[in-house]
C-alpha cells in the first residue's frame, strides 16, 4: 500500500517537482524499502538515458526545401511535374482515361444503333395479320368511287351465329362482302416503332362502313307512321337544337302526316309491293293513281328515311358527300358522309334510333383525326 | 541535450520581434525563425515519428504552416509554445495518414531510406569515441527509438516533450492542452512503460 503510493511519486521525485513533505516521505520509504529503491534507480537511469540522447539535427538544405515548397509554381514547372509524374501515378491515370474513352465510344455506338432500329421499315408479315382476321374491320378507302354490284353487308337471314357450318360460311361470305369490289392502291406502310409485337390489330382507319336497317312502324300501316314519328323519342340534340333545326323537324313531321292523310292519290300503284298495298287503309286501296308525278308511299318512306339520316348528319356538323341510288330501282342505296370525330358516338346513337346498325359501330381511337367518313348502306324493310 | 536545446532556443522576446517582422512581410525574419528553431523541431518530430525522412517532411510542413498562419499569432503565449503545438498537430496528422502507415509497413523503424544523405545526423558527444562505443550507442538509440515509438500516442507525446526536449511541465500542459496533474500522471505511466519495454536491454 505504501509502496504503491510511493511509486506514484517517484517520477516527480526524479524531476524534483514534489513538495517538501511528499519528498521527505518518499526518501524515508525508499531508504527502508529495497523494492522501491530499485524502482527509483531504474527510473532514474531511464530518464538520464533519455536526456543523454543525441539531438537529431535538420539537414543542411532544410531552409532551402522550405523555400521551394513555398514558392509559387510557374507554368513551366507545372508542365515539368506533369511530364515527369511518377509512373505509379501516371499509368493508373492514363489507364483510367483510356477506359473512360472506351466507355464513351461504346455508348455512342449503342445510341446510333438504337436510332437505326427506330427508322427501320417493318416487313409485310406485320400487315398480313390484318387480312387474316375476317371479323376485324378492314381498312377501307376513305371514299368509294362506284359500286358495280351491291355488297350485302347485312343479311337478316344470318343473324345469330350458332357455330354451324352454314353460319360459318355465311360469316366468311359476310367477311368477303365487306371487302371493296375494286382494287385499291396499297396503303403506305407506317413505320413500325420498336419490335413487332403480337397484339390484335387496332382500328385506326378514318372511314367506316355501316349498314342501317331502317325502322318502319310496327304494323306497317302508313296511317300510323305519323304517330310513329310523333312517338319517336326526341334525341338530346333535338332538344337542344336551334330554331332552324326545330322548324325543319316540325315541317318534316307535318309533311309526313300530310302524305299519309291526303296525298295517297299521288302514290303510284306500280311502285308498291303487294304487301305494302295491303297495308294501305281500305279507303285508299282501290284508288286510282291519277297523278303519276306524286311519289308513292313507299317512295316517300324511303325518301323520309334518307332525309332523317341526312338530318342527323347535318345536325352534328357533318356533311353529305354523296348519295348513291340503286341503278335499276332508283332508290337510295347508300350515303357517304363526313362527320366531326368528336360527334361520332352521338352520331351512332342517333342513327341507332332510326334503325338497326349492323355491324355495331366500332370504337374509334382518336389519333388526331378531325373527321370520320362513314358509308351508310341503307336497307329498307319492304 | 536538454541544456543545448534551452540555449539554442533563445529568449522569447527575440522570437516575438522576429514574428512581428514576419507579420510585416519580412521574409528574412522568417528565415531567422527557421534557423533558430529547426533543430529543436526536427528532433521532436524525429523521436515522435521514428523515421528521419518522415521527420524531414513533417518539420518542413510545420514551418510552412507557421508562415501561412503567422498573422494569427496573438502573442498570448511564447512563440516556441505555439510552434511546438503546430509541430505536434502536424505529427499527429501524419501518423494518421495512410501514406505513413503504408511506409511504416515497408520501411523498418530506424532504417533510413536511400543513400547516406538521409542518415540521421547525430551529435557525437563522446570526445574519444571508439568503434565499439559508437556501435553500442547506435544500438541503444535504436532500441529506445523503437520503445518510444511503441508507446501510446498520449504517453509518447509527454515523454518526448519532457525527457527528450526537456520542456517544463507547465509548457507541456500549454502545448498539449492538458492540466498539470494529467501531464504528471501520464508521464509517470509513460516512464514506467518505457522502463518495462527496455528492461534488461540497457
Amino acid at each position: 500500500m505504501e509502496c504503491a503510493r510511493i511509486k506514484g511519486h517517484l517520477s516527480e521525485y526524479i524531476d524534483g517537482t514534489l513538495d517538501a513533505q511528499t519528498r521527505v516521505s518518499v526518501e524515508d520509504h525508499v531508504s527502508t524499502c529495497s523494492n522501491c529503491k530499485a524502482e527509483l534507480a531504474s527510473l532514474s537511469a531511464l530518464v538520464e538515458e533519455l536526456g543523454a540522447l543525441e539531438t537529431v539535427k535538420a539537414p543542411a538544405d532544410f531552409l532551402e526545401k522550405i523555400h521551394e515548397k513555398m514558392e509559387p509554381r510557374t507554368n513551366f514547372y507545372r508542365i515539368l511535374r506533369k511530364l515527369f509524374v511518377p509512373f505509379h501515378i501516371k499509368i493508373p491515370l492514363e489507364l483510367a482515361a483510356a477506359a473512360t474513352m472506351v466507355i464513351l465510344v461504346v455508348s455512342v455506338l449503342d445510341i446510333q444503333q438504337a436510332g437505326k432500329q427506330v427508322t427501320q421499315i417493318p416487313d409485310v408479315a406485320t400487315f398480313e395479320r390484318f387480312d387474316r382476321e375476317p371479323e376485324a374491320f378492314h381498312e377501307v378507302p376513305a371514299f368509294r368511287e362506284s359500286v358495280k354490284r351491291p355488297a350485302p353487308v347485312f343479311d337478316p337471314t344470318i343473324v345469330r351465329p350458332s357455330g354451324s357450318e352454314p353460319v360459318v360460311l355465311a360469316r366468311k361470305g359476310l367477311a368477303k362482302s365487306v371487302q371493296p369490289d375494286f382494287e385499291r392502291e396499297p396503303e403506305p406502310m407506317a413505320p413500325a416503332i420498336g419490335k413487332a409485337v403480337s397484339k390484335p390489330p387496332v382500328w385506326t382507319g378514318l372511314s367506316i362502313e355501316l349498314a342501317l336497317l331502317l325502322k318502319t312502324d310496327v304494323s306497317g300501316r302508313g296511317d300510323e307512321r305519323g304517330a310513329a314519328l310523333e312517338a319517336m323519342p326526341p334525341v338530346e340534340s333535338d332538344l337542344a337544337a336551334d330554331e332552324e333545326e326545330k322548324t325543319y323537324i316540325a315541317s318534316f313531321k307535318k309533311k309526313a302526316m300530310k302524305q299519309q292523310a291526303g296525298t295517297v292519290s299521288g302514290i303510284k300503284r306500280e311502285d308498291l309491293k303487294e304487301e305494302s298495298r295491303s297495308l294501305l287503309p281500305q279507303t285508299l286501296r282501290g284508288s286510282a293513281l291519277k297523278d303519276d308525278s306524286k311519289p308513292s308511299l313507299a317512295y316517300s318512306y324511303r325518301e323520309d328515311s334518307l332525309s332523317r339520316v341526312k338530318h342527323v348528319i347535318q345536325s352534328l356538323g357533318g356533311r353529305i358527300l354523296s348519295v348513291k341510288n340503286e341503278l335499276q330501282k332508283e332508290r337510295p342505296q347508300s350515303l357517304d358522309a363526313e362527320i366531326p370525330f368528336e360527334n361520332y358516338e352521338l352520331f351512332c346513337e342517333k342513327l341507332g334510333r332510326l334503325g338497326t346498325l349492323s355491324p355495331s359501330p366500332p370504337e374509334l381511337r382518336n389519333k388526331g383525326q378531325e373527321t370520320v367518313r362513314i358509308q351508310i348502306n341503307l336497307i329498307f324493310s319492304e | 541535450m536538454n541544456e543545448e536545446i534551452r540555449k539554442t532556443t533563445g529568449s522569447s522576446k527575440e522570437d516575438a520581434a522576429l514574428v512581428r517582422a514576419v507579420q510585416k512581410g519580412d521574409k528574412a525574419a522568417f528565415d531567422g525563425l527557421v534557423l533558430k528553431h529547426k533543430d529543436k523541431i526536427f528532433n521532436l518530430v524525429y523521436w515522435f515519428l521514428g523515421d528521419y525522412q518522415e521527420a524531414n517532411d513533417c518539420a518542413q510542413d510545420t514551418f510552412i504552416k507557421v508562415f501561412k498562419s503567422i498573422n494569427k499569432f496573438r502573442f498570448e503565449s511564447a512563440f516556441s509554445t505555439w510552434l511546438y503545438r503546430i509541430a505536434m498537430n502536424t505529427c499527429k496528422n501524419r501518423l494518421k495518414s495512410s501514406a505513413f502507415r503504408w511506409r511504416r509497413r515497408t520501411v523498418p523503424l530506424g532504417n533510413p531510406e536511400g543513400s547516406g544523405d538521409t542518415n540521421p545526423c547525430f551529435e557525437i558527444r563522446d570526445n574519444a569515441p571508439s568503434p565499439v562505443n559508437q556501435l553500442e550507442k547506435k544500438e541503444r538509440r535504436l532500441l529506445i527509438q523503437k520503445a518510444i515509438y511503441s508507446l501510446p500516442e498520449a504517453q509518447k507525446r509527454v515523454v518526448v516533450l519532457r525527457d527528450i526536449q526537456g520542456l517544463p511541465y507547465e509548457e507541456i500542459a500549454d502545448i498539449t492542452g492538458l492540466n498539470l496533474g494529467t501531464v504528471k500522471s501520464r508521464l509517470s505511466r509513460a516512464r514506467l512503460a518505457l522502463r518495462n519495454r527496455l528492461k534488461g536491454r540497457i
